[in-house]
């Protein structure tokens, strides 16, 4: 019984594992070996040709971009996120469960019935085509804040009774006990995101204008699509070497990460629902 | 002037839920009030004119919308049962195992998630390519996936499966392994076989994860625009659109926020259904 459980499930892994592999294999392929008839799907050789015609485009830029967006927006959100749920779990507000079911129930909101207006109003306010249109929608982060909240809500009051007693004002409380005792959630928070930042592609899709200033995953999209426009005009065409050494460019940073931190990701998975 | 004691906390917590009450009411109350508002307008360039409902007649009588509609539903329907249920089976199997084994499982599952889902939609599309494509090679196949219906759908549903698989399975194997194991202790000790367990004790604690992954994996679904944004454009002859797709290619592709605005108050509405059917389901169940 173990056993064939263990078979299954080795099996499923395998398949949804299975495209990063050819995604691995790929980028080092030619294009002939790519195009190859009929196609096979271990390499006839290697080749960095694929990733040499990546980097001429500005990839480097690009990484910034993305980098700088993924950790402004987290230090925003995360600002949002735990004063928010300290206060929420801490302190008596007025209409306090009022509001909070109010933002509960804006999670059930399909992010699209915002979309629209959101654009609008960014275009009216001038965040069109900058960081700031990029990086301040990530301030509103209601299910992290629902996840903080609990966090705080298990902390033994006598932490903040201690410390009160010892003269400590309210921004102390806040940022040297409630801040330091939660960091392993303040990772779980951060990390997962900054995976969602990362691979963010309709919002900074629509409001990104200036090569200048594309994230990795909107920048990708140009250039595999607009290499291939250049041949035919086929639904078929995408340039697949490139999408193939681009899809393994950005893998690569959040795999360090992963590997690093992947006891935060499944804590934070599995305490957000508790 | 002194205050009290309360009136001080109460200061205090609002100033600390200020930062997040100014960005709930800019990014999600502004947006929905004037998304309403914006459903009932024309706009072209920077003027907007009242129209009254005339974009939703618009919309309502497009052939081309309720063929998103229709392939939303459908995306739906075959996707949640089994991105519910099947993550489920496999995270259970994975129970017992080493240590180790379940690091590689999470591992393997949360690899394809690190790239961003516009890539990795693009490789698919090189797996489903009719000559040069693996699929048919590994199939023996000369179908042209793409490009022709029912294959089209049949591909994107493919590639949705594919993608919202990982996720589940980490959330039921996390939920799984903090099952106490004196609870399934004692009812071994009680006598109950292995099913009985399951059906007794693991069931009902995973049954709010499930409910939890019903739910997201519908609100998901039924804004479905990016894999047939990549792989098909839509086509061919509509055979992949879907509502969200709609509003995108509406609103940034000719500018009609009015129009787009009013098809996406339409998917919220669904989802609304969609949210309480699936509540009053999962209430019914316990």
């Amino acid at each position: 019984m173990k056993l064939t459980g263990r078979a299954f499930i080795t099996v499923v892994a395998f398949i949804l594992i299975l495209p990063t592999i050819l995604l691995v294999l790929g980028s080092i392929r030619t294009d002939t070996d790519l195009t190859a008839l009929p196609p096979h799907i271990i390499p006839q050789g290697f080749t960095l040709e694929q990733l040499a015609r990546l980097l001429s485009y500005p990839m480097g830029r690009w990484l910034f971009n993305s980098v700088f967006v993924a950790v402004a927006s987290q230090l925003l959100a995360l600002l949002v996120v735990t004063t928010s749920g300290y206060a929420f779990a801490r302190k008596p507000i007025p209409f306090k469960e009022k509001i909070f079911w109010a933002m509960l129930a804006s999670i059930m909101l399909p992010s699209t019935v915002l979309f629209v207006p959101t654009f609008v109003m960014a275009k009216h306010l001038g965040l069109l085509n900058n960081y700031a249109g990029l990086i301040l929608p990530y301030s509103l982060s209601i299910s992290m804040t629902f996840f903080y909240r609990q966090y705080i809500e298990a902390m033994p009051e006598a932490f903040f009774d201690l410390a009160r007693l010892d003269g400590m004002g309210e921004i102390g409380l806040f940022s040297r006990i409630a801040l330091p005792l939660s960091s392993s959630a303040i990772a779980t928070i951060a990390l997962l995101g900054m995976l969602s930042a990362w691979s963010s592609f309709m919002w900074p899709n629509a409001i990104l204008f200036s090569p200048d200033l594309f994230t990795l995953p909107v920048g990708i999209n140009r250039i595999i699509y607009s290499e291939a426009m250049r041949v035919s005009k086929s639904i078929y065409e995408v340039d697949f070497g490139l999408t193939m050494a681009a899809a393994v460019f950005m893998l690569f940073p959040m795999l360090v990460i992963f590997t690093a931190f992947h006891k935060y990701f499944a804590k934070g998975l599995w305490g957000g629902l508790k | 002037m002194l205050l009290s004691r309360k009136q001080h906390d109460k200061l205090v917590g609002v100033g600390f839920l200020t930062p997040l009450l100014l960005s709930f009411l800019t990014f999600a109350v502004y947006p929905l009030a004037s998304g309403i508002v914006l459903s009932f307008f024309k706009t072209s360039g920077l003027h907007s004119s009242f129209v009254g409902l005339s974009n939703y007649k618009a919309f309502l009588g497009d052939p081309v919308f309720w063929k998103g509609v229709k392939n939303t539903l459908l995306f739906t329907a075959l996707t949640v049962p089994v991105v519910s249920i099947l993550p489920f089976l496999i995270a259970a199997s994975g129970l017992g195992t080493s240590k180790r084994y379940q690091y590689f499982l999470r591992f393997a599952f949360y690899v394809p998630q690190l790239s961003s889902g516009i890539v990795i939609f693009s490789l698919w599309k090189y797996l489903f390519h009719p000559t040069q494509g693996l699929i048919n090679a590994v199939l023996g196949t000369h179908i042209a996936w793409l490009g022709a219906n029912p294959w089209a759908f049949i591909a994107c549903e493919i590639v949705l499966l594919a993608s919202d698989f990982g996720a589940p399975i980490i959330l039921y194997l996390a939920k799984l392994l903090s099952i106490d194991d004196s609870l399934l202790d004692a009812s071994r000790l009680d006598g109950c076989s292995w099913s009985d367990t399951a059906r007794y004790v693991i069931f009902p604690l995973t049954m709010p994860v499930v409910g939890y992954v019903a739910i997201t994996t519908t609100i998901a679904t039924l804004q479905i625009w990016m894999i047939p944004y990549v792989l098909t454009g839509g086509g061919p002859n509509d055979g992949t659109t879907t509502i969200v797709l709609q509003v995108y290619q509406q609103a940034i592709g000719n500018g009609r926020w009015g129009y787009a605005s009013a098809i996406a108050l339409f998917l919220l509405v669904i989802a609304l259904v969609f949210s309480f059917l699936q509540r009053g389901l999962l209430r019914s169940q316990e």
